[in-house]
């Protein structure tokens, strides 16, 4: 997959970023690959089919944002606070 | 795209049959800026919303929204936020609420991934920018 530079460079890609945007938060109830997928397919810049979601889930997964669960996957509370955080450049700059 | 919130669904199915309780909104509504996506159960105390300094929900007059239309309506004003002072967010949704703070969502929405930050113009929705559909 090719996507575009997260706008915040906090994430590998903007898909990652929206994706873990909309996963469930941290102390909500996990979601699995075909409802998500579901949940994001009206937002446009994000087109993901099953498969490509579970790469995106692995790699966030993988750098510590999300958490896979019996029942599906949701936010990490790292995940949530990169979410939140300031963009890459101005937090590499020490603010 | 824009999805109404549980709790306005609720609210429309009992204004249909004329409950009394049925709450009724009062100008202006207020826009929230989010970092994570809003669900149809988020309320205005669960959604993630910006961080910069200077960050409040934006509100919106009556008058600032266009008559709907064929299910439809949109901003007829421009929506601008506070100015960010310091830090920075990534917005990837937002929300329609029903108070300045926490309250109510009534319909929430994904937008372009957008940084606010210092170096920008204050976060702002062009008119036409913001539009809520009905099926």
């Amino acid at each position: 997959m090719n996507h575009s530079a997260d706008p915040g460079g906090n994430f590998a890609s903007d898909v990652h970023r929206r994706t873990l945007g909309h996963l469930p938060l941290p102390t909500d109830d996990p979601l699995d690959v075909e409802a998500l997928v579901e949940r994001m397919a009206p937002d446009e810049p994000t087109e993901l089919d099953a498969d490509e979601a579970t790469e995106v889930l692995q790699d966030l997964e993988a750098d510590g944002h999300a958490t896979q669960l019996k029942d599906g996957w949701k936010q990490t509370k790292a995940g949530l606070d990169t979410l939140n955080a300031p963009i890459a450049t101005e937090a590499d700059d020490g603010e | 795209m824009a999805s109404k919130s549980d709790y306005w669904e609720n609210a429309i199915l009992d204004g249909a049959f004329g409950d009394p309780t049925t709450p009724t909104i009062t100008a202006p509504t207020y826009l929230a800026l989010c970092t994570v996506v809003p669900t149809d159960s988020s309320t205005g105390s669960t959604i993630t919303e910006a961080s910069y300094t200077g960050y409040a929900r934006k509100s919106i007059a009556a008058a600032d929204m266009s008559a709907a239309s064929a299910g439809s309506k949109t901003n007829a004003n421009a929506i601008t936020f506070a100015a960010c002072t310091s830090g920075s967010s990534t917005i990837i949704g937002w929300a329609l609420c029903d108070a300045s703070t926490v309250g109510n969502i009534l319909y929430w929405g994904t937008t372009t991934s957008t940084v606010i930050s210092t170096t920008q113009t204050p976060a702002t929705v062009a008119v036409g920018g913001l539009v809520v559909n009905e099926d």
